[in-house]
């Protein structure tokens, strides 16, 4: 694939997206007006709106709830502190331990 | 979770075999005696091991992509699992379930977090997955979310077993109980293969905290979305 045909498909593929975001914005956000990114410019150190709207979006969709965060650093200060009283789990594994080993 | 249920399997077995000989398996015996099963399995058992702890690390070592590299850092600590098993005295069961508790709890951490950064950090429109696949993906997060990385980084250096972290004690535990039994090669593959592998969890790090550089791909990317956008501009106005 060359660098023109790599443009078209690129453009076309944009032209489809921008097509869904307008009937997304009349059908759920009841935006009439025209939606429709400027060109970027990293210059101006804004970003278009298109791009704040697919964020919006991905953080609807997929965001990172309270009970991961809340997993992650639980397990984490387990991994960490466990040097302050290992004795918990070292006598659970030791009470294991000779159950299976002595039948 | 299947990892785990076959290793309990294993430890089933491998302790309750003369039992099962001796009470129920009473025809059996002969078979014992004449094959001497429980040293093939220990034997079986310290060559799986051997193998798993050196083709985990040095296999891993060349890994771009982190769940690939993770799932070779599995076939490492199999190994350490599988030594403790075989050694199969009252210690070496103790430091083998200890082993698994602290490996699935680092494991499922770093699982957990790889996720997380997935879904927070930032992509443009043009991303076609929230997924970190490469390790390369990882570079300079640790500017954009601190406190995520730090947690990584903590299981990162607690699977490389470094102290006073969880995982420094469950390797101390197993070469400790190998070594009281008189497995002393084992031991110092052990300790080789734990220094091997300690490299790739640190290279992770260290991508972790890089900075990231505009580079040529980058470029690329970005000069491509600027004429995508252009010619979406043009193509707009023209239809209007």
């Amino acid at each position: 694939m060359n660098q023109q045909q790599i443009l078209f498909y690129n453009s076309r593929l944009s032209y489809i997206t921008a097509e869904i975001i307008k009937y997304v914005n009349n059908k759920f956000y009841n935006l009439r007006e025209s939606f429709w990114p400027r060109p970027y410019t990293a210059t101006e150190g804004l970003e278009p709106s298109i791009f704040k709207y697919f964020e919006l979006m991905e953080n609807k969709k997929f965001k990172m709830s309270s009970y991961h965060s809340f997993l992650i650093s639980t397990l984490t200060l387990s991994i960490l502190l466990f040097i302050l009283k290992p004795t918990l789990i070292l006598n659970s594994t030791l009470l294991l331990s000779l159950s299976l080993f002595y039948i | 979770m299947p990892k785990i249920s076959i290793l309990i399997f294993l430890l089933e077995v491998y302790t309750g075999f003369k039992y099962l000989n001796v009470n129920i398996l009473g025809e059996f015996q002969y078979l014992n005696e004449t094959l001497n099963m429980n040293s093939v399995i220990k034997n079986l058992l310290l060559l799986s091991s051997l193998l798993s702890l050196i083709i985990g690390s040095v296999v891993g070592l060349v890994q771009t992509k982190i769940k690939r590299l993770l799932a070779y850092s599995t076939i490492s600590h199999i190994g350490f699992i599988l030594l403790a098993l075989a050694i199969n005295s009252e210690q070496s069961i103790d430091s083998f379930l200890f082993y698994i508790i602290q490996y699935t709890i680092t494991n499922l951490n770093i699982f957990l977090i790889i996720i997380g950064l997935g879904y927070i950090r930032k992509e443009g429109i043009f991303s076609k997955s929230i997924d970190i696949n490469e390790i390369n993906e990882f570079k300079g997060l640790f500017f954009s979310f601190p406190l995520i990385c730090i947690c990584f980084s903590i299981c990162l250096f607690s699977m490389a077993g470094i102290p006073p972290l969880m995982g420094f004690f469950s390797k101390q535990f197993v070469l400790y109980s190998a070594l009281q039994n008189g497995y002393n090669f084992m031991s110092i593959v052990c300790i080789l293969v734990s220094v091997i592998s300690a490299s790739y969890y640190l290279k992770i790090i260290k991508v972790l905290m890089h900075e990231e550089a505009p580079n040529e791909k980058n470029h690329i990317k970005y000069s491509l979305n600027q004429t995508n956008t252009n010619a979406l501009d043009l193509e707009y106005k023209n239809s209007h």
